[in-house]
C-alpha cells in the first residue's frame, strides 16, 4: 500500500483548489492523477476512512474527505467509520 | 540589543474567525482573543516570532522538516481553505528571519529553512485576531507537531532557548514578542473524535495539567511530563503543545500575567510580560 500517494491525494484536497474541485466533481477520474493500487483506489472511492487509517494513512489528512464532502462523505458516516475502524456502517 | 519583550499563547481553531464574525466581539472567544491582543498592543513589538505546527499543508511528506524557519519578506495564507477566511498576504521580517535561522544553526539547532512557502490556519487564525491590520511582521518557526516521530519536548524547549539567545545577539534594537499557536489536547478526524463532531478533546485532564504548570511557572516539570506517549494520548494534534514549550524556552520559567484555561476545549489563552 502506498500511504504516500493516498496522503498526497488528501493533502491536495486541502491546498489545491483545482484538485479539490476535480475530486468533488468526479472522484474516480481525479484519482487517476495518483499512483494508487486497486485496493487503495477502492477504499478511497468507498470512503473507507477507518480501513485507510488502519493501513497507516494520516488521520488528520483523512478528515479532508469529510470537510470537502468528497464522494458524498457525511460527518455521520465519517465518524462511524473512523471511530470503529472497520469501514462498516 | 534586540530583546524578547513578551509572549502570547493562543489556540487556532479554524472556525473561530467565522464564529466571532457571527457572534460578535463580545462573544467568549472574541473577548479572549481581545484580551491577548491588548497585551500584544501594549508590548508594541517590532516582530512576532510565531512557533507553529503546520497541519501538513505548508509541508508534506515529500520534504517534512522537524524544525524550520520561514525566511522571506512575504508569505500568504490560509492555504487550507478554512471557512470564512480570505487569502491575505502577511509580511515577514526578512532580516530577523535570516538572522534567527543562522543563529539557531550556530547554536547547534539544525533547523531547515524555506524561502518560498504559504501558511495554514495555524498562523492565520492567530494573526487574524492579534494583528488584524497585519502591521507587525512575523517570523514563523515551524515545529512538527502532527506527524510522528515528533521532536522531544526538551528539544523544543531548547529551541526556544536558542531563539532567545539568537535574538539577544542581534545588534538592532528590535522588540520581539513570541507567540505559541495550538492546543494541548485535540483529535481532528481520528478515531477518538466524538460521536457528533469532526474534532474533540480526548484528554481534558492533560489540558488541565498543562495549564496548571503554565500558571505556576513549573516549566521543567511540564517538559518532563510531555513525553511522546503523553502527547500521543492527547490527540493526533496534541503535539501542538510543543509550540508552547518552545515559547517557554524563549522566555524562561515565568508565570503568565494572564491565563485563561479551557481544559474542556483542550487549550488556553495566555500572555507573559514583565514590563509592569
Amino acid at each position: 500500500m502506498s500511504r504516500y500517494e493516498v496522503n498526497r491525494f488528501l493533502h491536495d484536497l486541502s491546498v489545491d483548489e483545482t484538485a479539490r474541485a476535480a475530486a468533488q466533481r468526479d472522484p474516480a477520474d481525479a484519482l487517476r492523477a495518483y499512483d494508487l493500487d486497486d485496493e487503495e483506489r477502492a477504499l478511497l472511492l468507498d470512503g473507507q476512512v477507518g480501513q485507510l487509517h488502519q493501513r497507516g494513512v494520516h488521520s488528520f489528512l483523512l478528515h479532508h474527505l469529510q470537510r470537502f464532502g468528497v464522494g458524498g462523505m457525511t460527518l455521520e458516516t465519517y465518524v462511524q467509520r473512523i471511530r470503529h475502524e472497520t469501514g462498516d456502517s | 540589543m534586540a530583546e524578547i519583550v513578551g509572549a502570547l499563547g493562543v489556540p487556532h481553531t479554524p472556525m473561530f474567525p467565522m464564529l466571532v464574525a457571527r457572534e460578535g466581539p463580545d462573544s467568549p472567544t472574541g473577548r479572549l482573543f481581545a484580551e491577548v491582543r491588548r497585551h500584544l498592543e501594549e508590548l508594541r513589538p517590532d516582530v512576532l516570532v510565531i512557533f507553529d505546527s503546520d497541519h501538513l499543508n505548508t509541508f508534506f511528506f515529500d520534504n517534512l522538516p522537524t524544525f524550520a524557519v520561514g525566511v522571506t519578506d512575504r508569505t500568504w495564507g490560509p492555504n487550507d481553505a478554512p471557512p470564512g477566511m480570505e487569502r491575505r498576504d502577511v509580511p515577514v521580517h526578512h532580516d530577523a528571519a535570516e538572522r534567527l535561522h543562522a543563529g539557531l544553526v550556530d547554536a547547534g539547532v539544525d533547523a531547515a529553512h524555506s524561502q518560498r512557502f504559504s501558511v495554514d490556519h495555524s498562523i492565520m487564525v492567530p494573526v487574524h485576531f492579534l494583528t488584524p491590520s497585519l502591521d507587525v511582521p512575523i517570523v514563523p518557526v515551524f515545529i512538527n507537531g502532527v506527524a510522528p516521530p515528533l521532536p522531544l519536548a526538551r528539544r523544543c524547549h531548547a529551541l526556544g532557548q536558542a531563539v532567545r539567545a539568537a535574538v539577544e545577539s542581534w545588534p538592532a534594537g528590535l522588540n520581539v514578542a513570541v507567540v505559541a499557536s495550538g492546543s494541548f489536547s485535540l483529535e481532528v478526524g481520528g478515531p477518538r473524535i466524538p460521536d457528533t463532531a469532526i474534532a474533540g478533546v480526548p484528554d481534558p485532564d492533560w489540558a488541565g495539567t498543562v495549564t496548571k504548570h503554565l500558571t505556576e511557572g513549573t516549566v521543567p516539570a511540564l517538559v518532563d511530563a510531555a513525553t511522546p506517549q503523553r502527547l500521543a494520548q492527547a490527540g493526533n494534534v496534541g503535539g501542538e503543545l510543543l509550540n508552547w514549550l518552545a515559547l517557554l524556552g524563549a522566555i524562561g520559567d515565568r508565570r503568565p500575567v494572564f491565563c485563561e484555561p479551557q481544559a474542556e476545549h483542550g487549550h488556553a489563552y495566555a500572555a507573559w510580560r514583565w514590563d509592569q
